[in-house]
């Protein structure tokens, strides 16, 4: 079987790309879009984020509540949401509907009005909404350990909590406005549509939809790949809280396109297999010691930038210093003994099987087709990446392990009810 | 005596089958794609749990991915390796009606899953020892819904809507019943509740109807059906009639605010207006409590839910609290708007709006083989496996007049619980580890 063949794609008269899936879901089309632009260009996390969300606080031509009722008219759900180096947008609609909501989406995109009062409400919210990520025990370990990794300028650095307080108060309408001003280049669209409707037509759409959309030269800020530290830890006490996030972590300098990366993908996979219990963390740490409800290996930030390598698990208080010891005690086997060749055979095979099962559905599908696209890769990679993972060794798992997974070095982060002792 | 497999009826493309052990199977075929998908319901949820073993059927579906008769560590091939070995998405969930076991897997693999499925029904090995490594698996699955401000109200305005009623006990159980479980109480509980006359089987996917058949009696068709009748949970909660409250303080970051009102079971006419009801309060960009809340900055969020249940439920709005805003102040309001509905009745374009939201909600949930199995699946815990595609026919017909009923039948003071999560003073200390 093949996803690959299942896609389309076009470059748009009017600038960028599309990519066009046929899949039967139910008269539902799901759409995945992306426009250069996001944070770095921003230099603002809270900046590019209060410019996605007040896209759909109003137009030049309509009200926020003349939008809501659009969306509801059609039964649409629509979000904005920024990553570091990207302004994205995600739907579902059906497809009766289609023609409206990418209409919609080309309005907000083109002239928001940014309207200063709903501003002032959408602030009050957010400032709501950073109290409840002040207190989320695995936001927080996520944010320190990317501070322990890189630095600010990097695509994986997240900003702090407080930081983004700061940065929020101070964001005005007139940052919006010049923000959005350099902000929206069409040629720079990856649009992708999944469901059961007819390819051609959707395009003609999406062409007069997004043919107006203005062109700009973005230049994303360049940043330079992160380089090794030594170990460094952090803890963040949080009051009240019953279970503690853990993460362990290293950069690791590559991208998805180095040569070791489906050897370091498996190598963490046999570690900590995220999606299962076959990982030796969980066949360890949880089934035989009963240390924890999760434990997890898994590469990390590789989507737009060098990755890192990141071991997550959750500990009861009492448990934390015992899950802490098995975890690390985990790594150092498996980089001092290396994998075994049944698991790296076992584990591959895994993969493979079940990259056949993963985009069983339209939503699933659109965005991993829009994700390939914007690392660069063409949709047949959907096809040949699980291939080549069925082609590596151990000898290579092995070696990747132990050149990137390097337990002197790993950093630690933790959020929750830290023992004092 | 040889097992037989009877079709009973074709509806909505699936077609539904009965073993002579009392198993019901439903099958769907869909070529898509060379993918199958597999779901057990047993029809037991944590509303069968005795007083003081709450949490039993938790634990229990934990420890059904132990050795089961012929999958098992000592062999090589115990369960969770049998299923992630041959490339199968898989996890089993527990809720208040039912605990569900299912996997999504190369097509050509379905007959080695079904195979599973039916070997752990009643062939489960678990012991002391397993109940003693997953004993502090489970207390972390619980310690990290502590860690959820929104988890903690929810149960709390739960345990206060409900006196009589299970409902009132959250799933994953109470602490204390917990940590007193036993491996003979909970081989009891299996040898009451896993028996294929209490379960039923979905495979949807790319599998013929000939070869459906052939699994299904070659290996369920083995299994009697229980030696017993399965206790039939029969406690019905007393009428409400007057408001319930309830209130918590923790340092969450923000105040979290909760109105709920006691709501019709799953199969009862009144559940699909009702539905149409919370979707125009709280369930589009455009609903009432978004208008009057949210957008006016009181409110960070708003949310609805209304459960498809067995037995009566509830419709719950909860609304994430503005920082300077006092949480009583978000309640009253959410509290007058729903008051002015049940006097006033809605509006026409409301109801359209609220219908095309849902009929878009429930494509969704059959985007994909996976989505839609589980979507059946609260269908057979509801009562009626037939509930998700027949409440589409009902949301299409739906009339102004049938919403603005149920709104004067259920908003009303009397069927009231509110609850309120009070933030307190957060602080955060940061040091290395």
């Amino acid at each position: 079987m093949s996803y690959a063949k299942r896609i389309k794609v076009l470059k748009l008269r009017t600038g960028g790309t599309a990519l066009i899936s046929s899949f039967p879901s139910h008269g539902m089309v799901s759409i995945v879009g992306s426009v250069a632009g996001g944070a770095r260009l921003a230099g603002s996390d809270m900046l590019a984020q209060m410019h996605a969300a007040m896209l759909l606080e109003g137009t030049k031509k309509r009200n926020k509540t003349a939008i809501q009722i659009a969306l509801d008219s059609m039964g649409a759900s629509l979000s904005f949401t920024v990553e570091r180096d990207r302004l994205s947008f995600s739907a579902h609609v059906r497809d009766a509907y289609l023609k409206n909501l990418l209409m919609l989406i080309t309005e907000v995109l083109r002239e928001p009005s940014f309207p200063t009062r709903e501003l002032a409400i959408l602030k009050e919210r957010t400032t709501a909404e950073l109290s409840l990520e002040g207190q989320d025990t695995r936001a927080q370990a996520g944010i320190n350990l990317s501070h322990l990794l890189y630095d600010p300028e990097h695509p994986n650095y997240q900003t702090s909590t407080e930081d983004s307080r700061t940065q929020l108060s101070k964001i005005s309408r007139s940052d919006l406005v010049k923000f959005h001003a350099r902000a929206i280049d069409g040629n720079s669209l990856v649009i992708s549509a999944t469901g059961s409707m007819n390819g051609l037509e959707l395009l003609r759409v999406i062409e007069s939809s997004f043919a107006k959309l203005p062109k700009a030269d973005i230049k994303i800020p360049s940043f330079a790949p992160a380089e090794r530290r030594t170990t460094q830890s952090i803890a963040v006490h949080i009051e009240d809280k019953a279970s503690i996030d853990y993460m362990l972590g290293i950069a690791t300098g590559i991208t998805k396109d180095y040569v070791d990366y489906p050897a370091l993908m498996l190598g963490l996979q046999i570690l900590g297999n995220r999606s299962g219990f076959t990982g030796r963390l969980m066949k360890t740490v949880r089934e035989v010691e009963g240390l924890t409800y999760g434990v997890y290996a898994y590469p990390a930030g590789f989507s737009s930038a060098d990755g890192y390598i990141c071991v997550w698990a959750t500990f009861a208080p009492q448990l934390y210093e015992r899950g802490r010891t098995a975890v690390m005690r985990e790594v150092r086997l498996i980089v001092d003994n290396g994998a075994t060749d049944i698991e790296v055979k076992k584990h591959r095979t895994m993969y493979e099987a079940r990259s056949r099962v993963t985009l069983a559905n339209s939503g699933d599908l659109a965005r991993a087709a829009h994700d390939i696209t914007i690392e660069g890769h063409t949709p047949s990679w959907l096809d040949d990446f699980p291939q080549r993972v069925l082609t590596v060794t151990a000898r290579q798992v092995n070696a990747a392990l132990k050149k990137y997974l390097i337990s002197g070095d790993l950093s630690e982060s933790a959020a929750g009810p830290i023992p004092k002792e | 005596m040889k097992a037989t497999l009877k079709k009973v009826r074709t509806a909505y493309g699936i077609t539904e089958y009965a073993l002579s052990n009392g198993l019901r199977a439903l099958y769907k075929r869909d070529t898509t794609l060379p993918i199958a998908a597999l779901c057990v319901t047993f029809h037991v949820g944590s509303r069968n749990e005795a007083t003081g073993h709450t949490g039993a059927t938790h634990i229990l579906e934990h420890l059904l991915f132990k050795d089961s008769k012929h999958y098992s560590k000592a062999k090589g091939n115990s369960i969770t390796d049998h299923l992630e070995w041959m490339g199968a998405l898989m996890n089993a969930t527990t809720w208040l009606d039912r605990t569900n076991y299912f996997e999504l897997l190369p097509a050509e693999r379905v007959g080695e899953a079904i195979a599973m499925e039916a070997d752990r029904m009643r062939g489960s090995l678990f012991n002391d020892a397993d109940l003693a490594s997953e004993m502090t698996v489970v207390r972390n699955e619980f310690e990290r819904s502590r860690n959820n401000p929104y988890e903690i109200l929810d149960e709390a305005v739960m345990s206060t809507a409900f006196t009589t009623h299970p409902y009132r006990i959250p799933t994953i159980g109470l602490k204390e019943d917990i940590e007193g479980s036993t491996a003979a109480k909970l081989r009891e509980f299996y040898d009451q509740f896993y028996w294929p006359n209490n379960a039923t089987l979905a495979v949807f996917g790319d599998v013929s109807p000939d070869e459906l058949e052939h699994l299904v009696i070659k290996n369920f068709g083995s299994i009697s059906s229980s030696p017993h009748s399965i206790p039939v949970m029969t406690i019905i909660e007393p009428v409400q009639m007057e408001p319930h409250s309830c209130e918590i303080r923790k340092p969450a970051g923000v105040s979290i605010a909760t109105l709920a009102y006691k709501a019709p079971r799953a199969t009862d006419s009144d559940f699909v207006p009702i539905f149409m009801l919370a979707t125009i309060l709280a369930g589009g960009f455009s609903s009432r409590l978004q208008k009057r809340i949210v957008d006016k900055g009181l409110a960070a969020e708003i949310h609805t839910a209304v459960f498809p249940l067995y037995d009566p439920g509830t419709m719950s709005f909860t609304a994430t609290v503005g920082k300077n805003v006092k949480p009583k102040r978000v309640l009253d309001i959410m509290r007058r708007e729903l008051q002015a509905v049940a006097r006033k009745g809605i509006l026409s374009a409301e109801l359209t709006r609220a219908r095309e939201r849902i009929l878009s909600q429930i494509a969704d949930e059959h985007d994909g083989i996976f989505s839609e199995i589980r979507s059946v699946s609260e269908s057979v815990a509801a009562g009626d496996w037939t509930l998700g595609y027949t409440f589409e026919d009902r949301v299409k017909k739906m009339k102004v007049s049938e919403v603005n009923k149920v709104a004067k039948k259920y908003l009303s003071t009397s069927n009231e619980t509110a609850g309120i999560l009070f933030d307190t003073l957060s602080s955060q200390t940061k040091t290395t580890i």
